[in-house]
């Protein structure tokens, strides 16, 4: 505990305790006058003429006093547990105390208070001037089980007087006390004691308890009347100063109750609502300007008192004083000199420090920048070079139609051979490659195609004339493996098969070519080789070997990288498709080889201009009758019943017919097809054409109105009417003869169909 | 009052603090001469790997005239992983600083060896596999493991030789 007596010049005391105002010689009579005289006042003694006090705390002696000079007081007890304070009382106040230890009634107990209260006799006064709790131990008597043990040490009539709080600096502090020692079951009433010397030290305006087992009510406080006389107190204002807003007393309804088992009340104390020190009220001298300094400490407790902090500023002033200042300056100039290499030097191991960290992240850092480097390099060069590929953009040509040779209609056979290049994409050479499975040149599959054929008869002629022995019908298919087009397929004995309709197909080999039906063994007949047809063929064909011998030396190209890393599996695959690739490449040069070359260069034309090309040496004349052209060049008709050839006639087969009705099913069927998508374009170019007339007159009209020069909007361009004129009139004589082709086309196309639909039903039964 | 001396310490004011027990300005004399030094390995080290770097790069761009098919695989395989790297190798041994240990020269020859054989692989295979038009995707694995073990065997041999190298001029 840190006792502090403040002996002042003019022979004022004030004693501290740990840093708090005990009392002050200025002002302590109104103190303890106001703490001790209205409750002996108002007690009720047990025994008339014989009032028994009890003080708990109050260790200077000064409640002491009053109460000793009080008539009828017949015993005091004094508790406080502080040795050093009731020695000083004794001693150095023992004149300001009125020696009040020296009386006989007096006994002093330095003990605990809260354990005297379990084991104490009922008095009829119990004053209980203890300091402001700073601890939580402190706050035990202040609970509802202390305030209880004080009610059960008070006698029926007896009254306490309780030292509070400020309700001014902390209000819920004090109305915590309240509303604690209500939930004690003690009757109690606040009253207020300004203090001079409190309001100075920034306690704000104090307060006092009385407490008692029966209704204290205001009024008392008015009709006090004291028999003794008071040096600073004033008990007329007494009921005034016990007056408390209905603002001030709501707070007793927001607070908790102070227990044992849930302290509050320190907590509340440390935290008042108004933290700030009020300004000094009568302008005391300062020898230093403090507010400064009291603003800058971070945390300004109640024990700093204003005195601490000036003793403080002193010392720090005289310290300041006695610098040599010249001498520090000097000193600071030396250093501050001397300061750059030092800088310099630890700026130098700074940057040796970061670069050993930073050099992983460098390292890192330039690594990834590499890497992008390359694959943006890679990537802008590949793109250069084959910007569709990188891209994967590729794509294969159309694929032409060779049966239907010179049908305008269908797709022509010189169209079909792309001058595009092809690259495998699909994976048709993989390991599916010649296992049953149809591949393109881009590597797709398609379902297994097989043809009922044998090869070296295919070409023996069943016609009319015929001497030799009918060959057997074939026992073994044929697989197709290679799609040269989209009709053509290469078979894997070289054979070439021009696929028809669903029942027809020709086989062009060792320059001969024949018709046959899928649904029989033996050939229907041999046609003319057409020279074109095996020229188109072989072109294809080779055109064929062309993309798969670049594709297959890109990737030995490939395989000449990575070809030795047969760990990964990809690798594999492609050593796999190379190998296939050069197995296609075999097929299609033994194709070349098979195909030959007619035996005549001359390509012979329609036996009619009227007549309807079916295939390749296969017409359907205006009469309905099919005439093929044989390899000796002589027709070889048939109306579906009859194969007549020249002067004589038998008995058309009946493979033959139906054979050639699925190739008239299919043309009618790609024809009407083609015809409406040919009305369709006749519709959208008869639009096109109404539309740049209107725009024509349009454009006529704002030269005439503005003169030629006058620009006019072309479609994104603004150009003058005068261009815009000459332009839409080309623009008008392009379209207008295109759709006069088409017309053409289409009517051809009617005339055709008007033929061909009469014909079909004496071929036989449409099969469904 | 004048400061006392006895009281408030000596005229010579206390060195900032340091890490190692050195006075300031001979600490800074040491370090400036480990810069120094740093510095010069550096630029040796620099060197050597740009040497390596560029001898490989003008031997690599020989052999991209042609695919490794056309070279033939045993003699593409001969220039590209001996012959180019050997020379590389040399080159930058030549070029190497003397101080430097056996695994210093290596590794820095060896870089420089690698990454030419990495970007001449990483290219050409790129440019092949574009070509073909199988897309690049089922490459995406086979392309950089592929560089990558070639430039690990160029680099090897690149960094023997200028390790090999420097050696011998030590000796001598």
């Amino acid at each position: 505990m840190g006792l502090h007596l403040e002996e002042r010049a003019d022979g004022s005391l004030a004693l501290y305790m740990d840093g708090d105002l005990q009392f002050d010689t200025h002002d302590e009579a109104y103190y303890h006058e106001c703490l001790a005289l209205p409750a002996l006042c108002l007690a009720e003694p047990a025994q008339a003429g014989a009032l028994t006090v009890t003080i708990l705390g109050g260790g200077d002696g000064l409640a002491l006093r009053e109460c000793l000079r009080f008539p009828g007081v017949a015993r005091v007890t004094l508790v406080d547990y502080s040795h050093e304070v009731v020695d000083l009382a004794r001693g150095r106040l023992a004149e300001l105390n009125h020696n009040a230890f020296a009386d006989p009634r007096v006994t002093v107990v330095c003990g605990d208070a809260w354990d005297y209260l379990e084991q104490a006799d009922p008095c009829d006064v119990l004053l209980v001037d203890l300091t402001v709790p700073r601890r939580t131990d402190e706050c035990r008597l202040h609970t509802r089980e202390g305030y209880a043990r004080m009610k059960r040490v008070l006698a029926p009539g007896g009254v306490a007087a309780i030292n509070g709080l400020s309700p001014q600096r902390t209000p819920e502090a004090f109305w915590c006390l309240r509303r604690t020692m209500r939930a004690a079951g003690l009757f109690s009433l606040p009253y207020r004691v300004p203090m001079p010397s409190f309001w100075a030290h920034g306690y704000g305006v104090w307060s006092f308890f009385l407490a008692a087992r029966r209704p204290l009510r205001r009024r008392v406080l008015a009709d006090l009347t004291c028999p003794v006389s008071t040096r600073q107190a004033d008990f007329s204002a007494l009921h005034a100063l016990s007056r408390f807003a209905r603002s001030e007393r709501h707070v007793e309804a927001l607070v908790p109750t102070n227990t044992l088992a849930e302290p509050c009340l320190l907590p509340l104390i440390l935290n008042p609502r108004e933290t700030r020190p009020p300004a000094s009220p009568d302008g005391e001298d300062e020898p230093y300007r403090l507010d400064g300094l009291l603003s800058a400490l971070s945390i300004l407790h109640p024990y700093h008192t204003r005195e601490m902090v000036e003793t403080l500023a002193a010392d720090v002033v005289g310290t300041v004083r006695r610098l040599d200042l010249d001498r520090l300056v000097q000193a600071l100039l030396e250093r501050a000199a001397r300061l750059p290499a030092e800088l310099v030097a630890e700026l130098v191991r700074l940057r040796e420090f970061l670069r050993g960290r930073a050099e992983g992240l460098e390292r890192l850092g330039l690594w990834c920048q590499r890497v992008l480097v390359i694959l943006y390099l890679v990537v802008t060069m590949a793109n250069l070079l084959s910007p569709d590929n990188v891209f994967a953009k590729g794509s294969f040509g159309a694929h032409g139609s060779f049966g239907h040779a010179s049908s305008t209609h269908s797709t022509s056979i010189g169209g079909g051979s792309s001058t595009a290049s092809a690259h495998v994409t699909g994976r048709g050479f993989g390991a599916g490659y010649g296992r049953g499975h149809v591949t393109d040149i881009e590597g797709r599959t398609t379902g297994a195609r097989r043809f009922l054929y044998d090869p070296d008869t295919v070409h023996i002629y069943l016609g009319h004339g015929y001497r030799g022995p009918r060959p057997a019908p074939a026992q073994a298919e044929q697989n197709a493996v290679i799609a040269a087009a989209s009709d053509v397929l290469v078979m894997d004995n070289g054979d070439v098969v021009v696929t028809l309709a669903d029942d027809a197909y020709l086989v062009a080999s060792q320059g001969q070519v024949s018709l046959l039906s899928t649904k029989s063994g033996t050939p229907l007949t041999a046609l003319y080789a057409d020279p074109d047809l095996f020229k188109r063929l072989g072109d294809e064909v080779q055109r064929q070997r062309g993309a798969v011998t670049k594709e297959l030396e890109l990737r030995r190209d490939w395989l000449g990288w990575v070809g030795w890393a047969r760990f990964l599996p990809t690798v594999n695959a492609d050593r796999l498709e190379a190998a296939n690739l050069a197995d296609a490449g075999q097929r299609l040069d033994k194709s070349v080889q098979r195909l030959g070359k007619p035996a005549s260069s001359e390509s012979l034309g329609a036996p009619d201009p009227t007549s309807v090309e079916l295939f390749v040496g296969g017409y359907l004349s205006p009469d309905g009758k099919v005439s093929l052209r044989q390899p000796d060049r002589s027709w070889l008709t048939t109306d579906g019943r009859h194969l007549d050839r020249g002067d004589s006639s038998q008995a058309c087969p009946p493979e033959l017919a139906a054979a050639l009705r699925s190739i008239m099913t299919k043309l009618e069927k790609d024809m009407t097809a083609d015809l409406a998508a040919t009305w369709t374009d006749l519709s959208t170019l008869d639009k096109d054409l109404a539309t740049l007339k209107t725009d024509l007159t349009e454009y006529q009209r704002l030269s005439g109105a503005n003169g030629p020069s006058y620009y006019v909007d072309y479609g994104t361009d603004s150009i003058t009417a005068q261009d815009a004129i000459s332009r839409t009139e080309r623009d008008i004589t392009q379209t207008q003869s295109d759709r006069d082709n088409l017309a053409r086309e289409a009517q051809r196309m009617q005339t055709d169909l008007g033929h061909l639909r009469p014909a079909m039903p004496r071929f036989g039964a449409a099969e469904k | 009052m004048p400061i006392d001396d006895r009281e408030h310490g000596s005229e010579e004011p206390a060195p900032i603090a340091h890490a190692s027990h050195a006075a300031p300005n001979e600490h800074v004399h040491l370090s400036h001469r480990h810069t120094s030094r740093l510095e010069a390995a550096r630029s040796g080290e620099r060197a050597e790997r740009r040497v390596a770097l560029a001898v490989a790069c003008l031997g690599y761009l020989v052999l991209a005239t042609r695919n490794p098919r056309v070279w033939g695989q045993g003699l593409w395989a001969a220039l590209a992983l001996l012959a180019v790297p050997a020379v590389a190798g040399v080159a930058a041994g030549l070029v190497a600083e003397a101080r430097s240990d056996f695994g210093e020269r290596l590794r820095r020859a060896a870089g420089g060896v690698g990454w030419a054989m990495g970007g001449y692989a990483l290219v050409s295979m790129t440019m092949v596999r574009a070509r073909m038009g199988s897309g690049t995707s089922s490459a995406l694995l086979t392309i950089p493991v592929v560089a990558g073990v070639l430039a690990v065997a160029a680099g090897l041999v690149g960094g023997l030789c200028a390790a090999g190298v420097s050696r011998l001029a030590v000796k001598e």
